[in-house]
C-alpha cells in the first residue's frame, strides 16, 4: 500500500506543484471579487479531484498491470485509490483552512463556523462525485471514460445551476442556511456511506479486470 | 528430483478470436526456458495467465504453489520484465527505488545501486530522457534487486540493438549461475534463445507445437533440401513440416532416423530455432 501511495504522490508531484502555484495566483487575484469562500471551495475541489489524475497517469504507464506482477493484490490496488482520495481531500481541507485562517487574520471578517460547514459540504460533494467516477475510471480506463467523467461532473453542477436559476431550490437553500451544520454533517455521513458502496463496486470491477 | 519453477497443466484462456488451448509445460529449476512463437501466438497471454493479470482455467504452479491461491507469497520471488517501461517517465532511479523498496520485503537498495552503476544508468536523468536500452536495463535492475528466484521476461530484448541485447543476455546468464534461479523468456528473437536457452517451447495459434531440450532439438532436427523425387519417396510420418520453393522442397526431419543415415547423399542442413519456428508456422504438415 505504501509503495502504491508513494508512487501516485510522486507521479502527481508536478501536477500538484502547478495547482498550488495556480491556486496561489488565483487567490491573490480573486479573493476580493469572488470571496474567500469561493476560493476555499475551489482549493478543496481541485485537490480532491486529483485522484482522477492519478488514475489517468497510471493508465498511461500501465502501472497497475505491472504492479500486479509484484506482491500486491487487486484489493490493495483499489483500496489505495480510495485512501489517496481521502488523503488528497484531507490535504485540500488543510490548505483551504490555512488560506481561510490567513484571510481571517488579515480581515477578521470571516464566519469560521460557516467556513467549516461549507468545507465539509464541499468535501462531501467531492467525495460523492469521486465515488461515482472512480469505478467508471477503473472499469473503462481514463481514455474511454473521459466523456463519462465530464458528464459525472457536469450534470450535478449544471443541474444545481439550472434549478437554482429557476428558483426550484429556493426553499432548499433557505433550509440549508438555517440548518447548515446539520446538513453538512449529514452530507458528510452520506458521502462516506456512498464511498463505501462505491468501493465495493470498484472491488468487484477490479477483480475481473484484465490487461 | 529438482522442483519445477513453473508447472502449467491444461492452461486455457478464451478470447473472441483467439484461445490458449490446454497448454502443458514446465520450467525446470535452474534452467532458462525459451518461449517462442510469432506475434499473436499466445506468448504474452500465457505469461499473463501465470501471473494472474488475465483470468484463465487450468493449473499454474510456481515453486510448487498454486499461482492464484498463493499469489502474494509467490510474487515476492518473481521478477518480471516486459517489453516496455511501466515506471512513470517523470521518475528518476531514486524515485523508482523509493517505490520499489516498499513493494518487496527483500528489496536490496545496495543491489539496485550496483546494477545502476554496472548498467551505467544516469541517476540524475528522468526515465523520459533514457534511451530504450536504458529503460530496459532499469526494468531489469528493478526486477533483480529484490533477489528473485524466477525471472519472467516478455520480449525483454525487443527493439534493442545487438550490443545492448548481448549485454542483457549476459546479465541473464549471470543470474542463472545460481542453480536455484530460473528464467522463462518469451521472445520472437530466436537468436537470443539460440544463445542462452536450455529448453525451447514453441507456441503457435495458442497451442504448444513443440517443446524440448534445445541442444537435443538442434541435434535431432535437420532441414532436408531435396527435389520432387526424393520428397515423394519420403514416408509421411518422417515429414515434420515442409515448404516448397522455386528450387524444390525444404523438409524438417528427424535427422537421427535410420532412413536419413541410410542416405548420406541427401543434404540435411543443421537448423536454428528460427528455421524450426518458420517451418512450424509457415510449413505444411503433410503432402
Amino acid at each position: 500500500m505504501k509503495g502504491l501511495l508513494l508512487n501516485d504522490l510522486l507521479g502527481l508531484r508536478r501536477t500538484l506543484a502547478y495547482i498550488f502555484v495556480f491556486l496561489g495566483i488565483y487567490a491573490l487575484l480573486f479573493t476580493g471579487t469572488m470571496g474567500p469562500e469561493f476560493i476555499s471551495g475551489f482549493i478543496l475541489v481541485l485537490t480532491t479531484m486529483m485522484v482522477n489524475s492519478a488514475v489517468m497517469i497510471g493508465d498511461a504507464a500501465k502501472w497497475n498491470m505491472y504492479a500486479l506482477t509484484m506482491p500486491i493484490s487487486r484489493r490493495t490496488l483499489v483500496q489505495e485509490k480510495y485512501l489517496l482520495m481521502l488523503l488528497l481531500g484531507g490535504g485540500g481541507m488543510a490548505l483551504s483552512s490555512l488560506y481561510t485562517f490567513v484571510i481571517y487574520l488579515l480581515h477578521h471578517t470571516l464566519d469560521l463556523r460557516g467556513f467549516f460547514d461549507m468545507v465539509l459540504l464541499l468535501f462531501s460533494l467531492c467525495l460523492f462525485l469521486n465515488s461515482v467516477i472512480l469505478p467508471i475510471l477503473l472499469r473503462f480506463g481514463s481514455e474511454k471514460a473521459k466523456y463519462l467523467t465530464i458528464i459525472c461532473y457536469g450534470v450535478p453542477v449544471g443541474g444545481i445551476v439550472i434549478l437554482g436559476g429557476m428558483g426550484v431550490l429556493d426553499g432548499w437553500i433557505g433550509f440549508l442556511l438555517q440548518n447548515r451544520t446539520m446538513v453538512a454533517l449529514a452530507c458528510f455521513a452520506l458521502s462516506l456511506v456512498f464511498m463505501a458502496f462505491s468501493y465495493r463496486i470498484s472491488l468487484w470491477i477490479y477483480q475481473k479486470k484484465e490487461w | 528430483m529438482s522442483q519445477n519453477a513453473i508447472f502449467v497443466k491444461d492452461l486455457c484462456k478464451d478470447y473472441d478470436s483467439f484461445s490458449l488451448d490446454h497448454l502443458n509445460f514446465s520450467v525446470p529449476q535452474g534452467s532458462i526456458v525459451g518461449f517462442v512463437g510469432e506475434n499473436g501466438a499466445g506468448k504474452t497471454t500465457t505469461l499473463k495467465s501465470i501471473l494472474g493479470i488475465v483470468s484463465s482455467q487450468g493449473l499454474a504452479q510456481v515453486f510448487g504453489k498454486d499461482a492464484r491461491e498463493q499469489e502474494l507469497e509467490i510474487k515476492e520471488q518473481i521478477g518480471v520484465v516486459f517489453d516496455e517501461n511501466h515506471f512513470y517517465e517523470c521518475f528518476k532511479p531514486k524515485q523508482v527505488e523509493a517505490v520499489m523498496k516498499r513493494m518487496y520485503r527483500n528489496w536490496d537498495s545496495g543491489c539496485f545501486g550496483r546494477y545502476l552503476k554496472e548498467f551505467k544508468l544516469p541517476e540524475q536523468k528522468t526515465i523520459k530522457e533514457y534511451s530504450r536500452g536504458m529503460k530496459m536495463k532499469l526494468s531489469i535492475a528493478a526486477a533483480l534487486a529484490h533477489h528473485p528466484k524466477l525471472l519472467i521476461l516478455d520480449e525483454a530484448t525487443s527493439g534493442l540493438d545487438p550490443i545492448v541485447r548481448e549485454e542483457i543476455l549476459d546479465i541473464f546468464l549471470d543470474f542463472i549461475q545460481d542453480e536455484q534461479h530460473s528464467i522463462l523468456f518469451s521472445s520472437h528473437i530466436t537468436s537470443d534463445l539460440d544463445k542462452i536457452a536450455d529448453y525451447v517451447i514453441f507456441i503457435h495459434n495458442g497451442k504448444i507445437v513443440l517443446q524440448q531440450d534445445k541442444a537435443l532439438l538442434l541435434d535431432t532436427y535437420g532441414l532436408l533440401k531435396c527435389g520432387r523425387q526424393v520428397f515423394d519417396s519420403l514416408p509421411r510420418e518422417e515429414i515434420v513440416r515442409y515448404r516448397q520453393n522455386g528450387f524444390g522442397y525444404e523438409v524438417l526431419v528427424d535427422r537421427t532416423h535410420r532412413l536419413f543415415r541410410a542416405h548420406p547423399d541427401w543434404v540435411i542442413d543443421p537448423v536454428s530455432i528460427e528455421d524450426i519456428m518458420l517451418l512450424l508456422v509457415r510449413g505444411k504438415e503433410t503432402r
